[in-house]
């Protein structure tokens, strides 16, 4: 009678999970990086050629990863996100089932058990579970990301764990080509692992005479989706070639022992809670079978095997960020995937006893009903904000600038992102390209904001052979010019490749120089004053950064290469005042000379390089 | 021709030999470090305990020191930042007693010095200790912090051994375990608790018949140290923890569970790495014992948990205070470590673990203690080279940010360092030059003292000749100098502490007071400046409320002033970097609240 009622109360959980993924999906927000999706959407119909032609873009220019592809889709016609990623977000559970147990899960309680305590490991395990789920550029970048990783590797490791050969399957050649390949242009940070893990299950197979022509296609795909994504030509001109700047040797060189020793720390300590599930499983198992008497039996290889190797495949992952620019929360969601489906192992072990499996169930539930109602609670009200801002710039009139107050829940938190318009640049971003607006700013002073700069940009232009200046700047017409630079490059970059300014008629844009206008700087010898200097062949900037040493004192650090050879003299601008400083060495990490800054008030500090004939902006620094 | 069996090959000798060797180094370790740990934080509240009732004669000054010495933390702390050779001496051998009681409520017995797997696991205790400390050079060598937690945790232990072990104690040894139990008890309400359940729980295990006398004793001393714990102030800041709410009090447990969640992620991989071991290399695994008791296991693990939960009570919370849970969760893992001493590949890994963390705790804490005690002394001799009465200037630490090992720059508060300057150093203020982010400039209001006394009446009280320039700080000093005006019997007498600088025209002819004794009541309240709100607002709150009648609020700063609301504290939004001074005023007079310069 019960195992008839097994497929019925399985079928409701997993219909009851769905559900709340879906209602998640319709109260997903617009936030952050789904603001530069909307400006596509507004320019483009959404069609493949325009899917060919954003992928092609990001490859050669921007980010590289299929990722930001997908999340121009999710950000598209919404029934396609509300459609995918509910099904997404279920589907992990299966893959991640299918990789701690070597098999589906069946219809029955016992593997619905299992998968609830997936999902509520998952969310305990990963630091930000709200935000990898729930916010449409973490979701897609890493959770659709691993997920196509997982799906790739699933079928090597059901193949492996199979008693009998399994059929030669030729129609998964293509698909696994496609899949390895997707897999491979994922992420920067799993690929080596996946490769490993790949190319040894796919040695053991030929070993054990189970190699079959899908696992050559799965494996060729990811070994060329890898390089491929690593190599892209985006990753040197995304973020003005940062990644260039922070390469792996240098990076490992600055962290040190100390500091991948911190890394390692940092994932130990946000999976706490999912080795603690695992520890009470296992000595409830231990504690019944002592009860009763008996010995607690050995894992047999296979066991030992598999837990063992998704431990190391996690803590590879983990290693391989000792080189990564960026480090912790989102990077330690594929670690932590990988280290939950070794938790399941072990707890399906230990679900042969009742006491554990009572137990460790009647946890999950609480804990997996309490982030239910968490995350149902939190996005609805941040969805409510966010309709009621989107009303806000919708309703201001066209080249004003919007007043908006900030979100109630402006803190990130591991359930939801904050308020993303904290950033200056994103505000003018939005209001630029999005609404037609001026500027958008809060209705008063937030501590956690970024002030608006007080300058603009204007930019000029110059064609070879020449154009009259007023055909130059009306050809491509650029409704504004960032005020941050990273953002004007971008600007540049698309307007010459999607809007085709690089040659207009025949005419060659030969420079593109962008210059401070209405600033505070006051130089007492009237030089122009460049933020950057574009050619064909070379880009001329300050590349500066907000840095406090290790006194907490502020700075603006500038990169030692961009320095011009002949500065004759620094400046900063702040509070309405102009002041000469001497810079001073990076005696911390030996990246460039430091411009100091005095904080006599809250707001935009700008800090200036001058060669004798012009002066540069070598960065920003706010308070 | 000598029979004995050769060195190397004789384990007994050399696990003795690696016990004395692994004691006198941590010795010598702790001892280095505890000399060189400079003067931080609270350890200048002792001090300044000196600078405040040095002038008592020595009777009363015994009976003010024992009324404001008598839990042991205060004591053990006391002591510590008296003598340096009480951190370098005894501190040292009071770790070395902790971890011997770890390793004893671990097993049920002390250490045998000539069996190798004893030694080991006594080296792990301490490994595991380091490991499971949040900030383990604060923990170890920072005098209050010492003074409370490690001295406090060696009491526990050495309190609850006894329970454990049940030897047959006679009437004095049952004495020396109670005063154990009320030291534990004093140390703090967290480690005193923690303490009686753990003794009641085993008291009650005990069958009736087996109950002896050393039992009652030994527990009526640990009851009597804890309950004298819970009367003695700041009390228990249970409101504060119920207005926290649930989710950020989740969130401060993730310190604890993060920190010594670590020791249980390392037994998991090696209890991994046996398995593997046992798979693939049978004969490198004796497996000669069962894994211990989960039940011990589950409770220890809700001992850890409650005295984690415990620490959130205060009346202060920071990563030191998980120390106690940190020593719990060391005694739980310990015999899983033991367990895993029967495979050669895990056995390797835990001597491994245990010569790597003292090797690398060692060396980092000598690393940054031998640096820093030179830092300081290099300040006390600026110090010392100044004028008395004057201002001294001395640089900052290196490191003035807090961090694992280091404690940050303590003087950076304008109010305690104005303190620590008079009392101790005997100078008007120190200034830290250069300064660093968190430095509070002193906002320097020169204030003067109206008073009726008479100038015997104020040289019999040791009336101040100078006041300080923070009105925090001046509220204290003034504090003091009417409790020892009335001391000296004199009653009916006024003293107010005047800004004069503070007057505008704004305020009318009322006078600007920090603090005043009038119709024999002292109006001196403490005032709490919150950090900066998510618009950069500040609020100050006056404890116990506003002085009654006192409705008014205003705010100074530079050259402007304006009026403020005066209800739920005196809000400003300080957006330049000048003096800023928050004033509260009733129809006659205004208090000063506060002034400080906002480190923006």
């Amino acid at each position: 009678m019960r195992l008839k009622r097994d497929p019925l109360a399985f079928a409701a959980a997993v219909f009851g999970l769905w559900a709340f993924f879906l209602v998640q999906a319709v109260n997903t927000p617009v936030l952050l990086d789904d603001w530069y999706q909307l400006t596509w959407h507004r320019h483009h119909a959404l069609s493949f050629a325009t899917i060919w032609e954003y992928a092609h873009y990001n490859y050669f220019h921007f980010n590289p990863r299929v990722g930001d592809v997908l999340l121009m889709l999710m950000n598209g016609p919404r029934v396609i996100h509300l459609v995918a990623t509910p099904l997404v977000q279920v589907a992990l559970l299966w893959l991640v089932f299918a990789l701690a147990l070597g098999r589906w899960p069946r219809a029955r309680i016992r593997d619905l058990q299992l998968l609830l305590v997936i999902q509520v490991a998952i969310w305990i395990v990963i630091p930000i579970p709200g935000i990898i789920y729930f916010y449409r550029p973490f979701a897609t970048n890493y959770l659709w990301a691993f997920a196509t990783t997982l799906a790739l590797f699933v079928p090597y490791r059901l193949e492996l764990a199979r008693a009998a050969e399994a059929r030669p399957r030729y129609w998964l050649v293509p698909v696994m080509l496609v899949v390895g390949w997707i897999a491979g242009m994922s992420n920067e940070h799993t690929g080596p692992t996946v490769m490993v893990a790949v190319a040894v299950a796919v040695a053991v197979a030929w070993r054990t005479g189970r190699f079959r022509a899908w696992m050559a296609a799965g494996m060729v795909g990811l070994y060329v989706g890898y390089p491929m994504l690593f190599l892209a030509p985006g990753q040197h001109e995304r973020y003005a070639g940062i990644a260039t700047r922070n390469t792996p040797v240098r990076l490992l060189a600055e962290r040190g022992l100390a500091g991948c020793f911190e890394i390692v720390v940092d994932f130990v300590g946000e999976s706490q809670l999912g080795i603690w599930l695992a520890v009470l499983a296992v000595l409830l198992y231990i504690g019944a079978k002592r009860s009763r008497g008996e010995t607690t039996p050995a894992l047999t290889r296979p066991q030992v095997a598999t837990i063992a190797l998704l431990v190391a495949a996690a803590g590879s992952i983990v290693v391989t960020l000792f080189a990564s620019p960026t480090v912790g929360e989102r990077l330690f969601f594929a670690s932590g995937l990988l280290l939950v489906a070794a938790i399941v192992a072990i707890v399906d072990l230990t679900f042969a006893e009742r006491a554990a499996r009572r137990v460790v169930v009647g946890l999950c539930l609480v804990i997996f009903g309490y982030h239910v109602i968490r995350f149902v609670a939190v996005s609805a009200m941040g969805k409510a904000e966010n309709d009621q801002r989107i009303a806000l710039l919708r309703a201001a009139p066209a080249v004003s600038v919007a007043v908006i107050p900030p979100y109630k829940m402006w803190k990130r938190t591991r359930w939801w992102w904050g308020d993303d318009l904290r950033y200056a640049s994103l505000r003018e971003y939005i209001a630029n390209e999005v609404y037609d607006l001026r500027g958008i700013e809060y209705d008063r002073h937030i501590r956690w904001s970024e002030p608006t700069p007080p300058d603009q940009y204007v930019a000029t232009r110059t064609f070879e052979p020449p154009l009259p200046p007023e055909v130059a700047a009306r050809t491509v017409p650029l409704r504004y010019i960032p005020t941050f630079w990273e953002w004007t490059l971008v600007q540049l970059r698309r307007a010459i490749v999607l809007d085709h300014l690089g040659d207009v008629d025949g005419h060659r844009l030969v420079r593109y120089v962008v210059d401070v206008q209405g600033s505070a700087f006051a130089d007492p010898k009237h030089r122009p004053f460049h933020v950057l200097d574009w050619t064909p062949h070379a880009l001329v900037f300050l590349d500066g950064r907000q840095y406090d040493d290790l006194l907490g004192l502020p700075y603006v650090r500038v990169w030692a290469d961009s320095v011009p050879a002949d500065l004759t003299d620094t400046y900063a601008v702040g509070c309405g005042t102009t002041t000469r400083v001497e810079p001073q060495p990076d005696r911390e990490e030996h990246v460039g000379p430091l411009i100091p800054i005095t904080l006599a008030c809250r707001g935009t500090y700008t800090a200036v390089m001058c060669t004798p004939t012009a002066c540069w902006l070598a960065g920003r620094y706010w308070r | 021709m000598s029979s004995r069996t050769p060195f190397l090959r004789d384990p007994a000798r050399l696990a003795t030999t690696a016990l004395v060797v692994f004691v006198a180094a941590m010795f010598v370790v702790h001892a280095v470090c505890g000399w060189a740990m400079p003067l931080f934080g609270d350890d200048w509240t002792y001090r300044i305990w000196d600078g405040r009732f040095g002038h008592l004669s020595s009777g009363r000054w015994v009976l003010h020191y024992l009324g404001d010495h008598w839990a042991s933390a205060d004591l053990a702390t006391d002591l510590l930042t008296r003598t340096d050779w009480m951190h370098v001496l005894v501190t040292p051998l009071v770790a070395l007693l902790l971890v011997a009681g770890v390793y004893t409520l671990a097993f049920g017995r002390l250490p045998s010095a000539r069996s190798s797997e004893d030694v080991l696991l006594f080296v792990l205790a301490s490994a595991l200790l380091w490991i499971a400390s949040a900030r383990p050079g604060v923990q170890w060598f920072h005098r209050a912090t010492v003074g409370t937690q490690l001295y406090g945790c060696a009491f526990a232990v050495w309190a609850l051994v006894p329970w454990k072990t049940r030897p047959n104690l006679r009437t004095s040894d049952a004495i020396a375990v109670a005063v154990f139990g009320f030291l534990a008890g004093t140390a703090s309400r967290q480690i005193g608790t923690g303490t009686l359940i753990a003794a009641l729980i085993a008291y009650r295990r005990v069958p009736a018949s087996e109950r002896v006398t050393w039992m009652r004793i030994a527990l009526a001393g640990l009851a009597i140290g804890t309950l004298a714990g819970y009367l003695d102030t700041p009390y228990l800041e249970v409101r504060r923890v119920a207005w926290r709410g649930f989710e950020p009090n989740l969130v401060t447990l993730l310190v604890p569970l993060r920190e010594h969640g670590a020791l249980v992620a390392i037994a998991g991989l090696l209890v991994i790495a046996r398995a593997i071991a046992a798979a693939r290399w049978p004969r490198t695994v004796v497996a000669t014992r069962e894994p211990p008791e989960s039940r011990v296991a589950i409770h220890t693990g809700l001992a850890w948990l409650g005295l984690a939960a415990a620490a959130l009570f205060g009346p202060r919370y920071n990563e030191t205070t998980a120390f106690p849970a940190a020593v719990v969760m060391t005694i739980g893992v310990l015999p899983y470590f033991a367990w895993l001493y029967d495979s050669r590949v895990t056995r390797a890994a835990l001597v491994a673990i245990a010569v790597t963390t003292h090797l690398v705790a060692w060396t980092t804490a000598l690393r940054m203690y031998l640096p820093l005690h030179r830092e300081y002394q290099a300040r006390v001799d600026a110090i010392a080279a100044s004028a008395v009465d004057g201002v001294a200037t001395v640089p900052p630490y290196a490191e003035s940010m807090p961090g694992t090992f280091a404690y940050g720059d303590d003087w950076g508060g304008a109010w305690q360092r104005q303190r620590v300057a008079m009392e101790v150093f005997h100078r008007d203020d120190i200034v830290i030059a250069p300064a660093f982010r968190r430095y509070e400039v002193n906002p320097g209001i020169a204030l003067r003292l109206d008073t009726s006394l008479t100038p015997a009446q104020l040289a019999a009280a040791h009336g101040p000749a100078l006041w300080a320039t923070h009105p925090g700080a001046a509220r204290e000093q003034f504090t003091d100098f009417i409790d020892r005006v009335r001391a000296t019997g004199a009653r009916g007498f006024t003293a107010q502490l005047v800004a004069p600088a503070l007057g505008r025209p704004e305020l009318g002819n009322r006078p600007v007071l920090v603090a005043w004794y009038d119709h024999d009541t002292l109006v001196a309240p403490g005032v709490n400046r919150g950090n900066p709100d998510e618009n950069n607002r500040i609020v100050l709150r006056i404890a116990g409320g506003p002085p009654r009648g006192f409705s008014e609020a205003w705010v100074l700063h530079g050259t402007t002033i304006e009026k403020v609301p005066a209800a739920a504290g005196l809000r400003m939004q300080p957006m330049v970097a000048e003096d800023h001074v928050g004033l509260v005023c009733d129809s006659s007079r205004c208090f000063v609240a506060d002034a400080f310069r906002p480190g923006l």
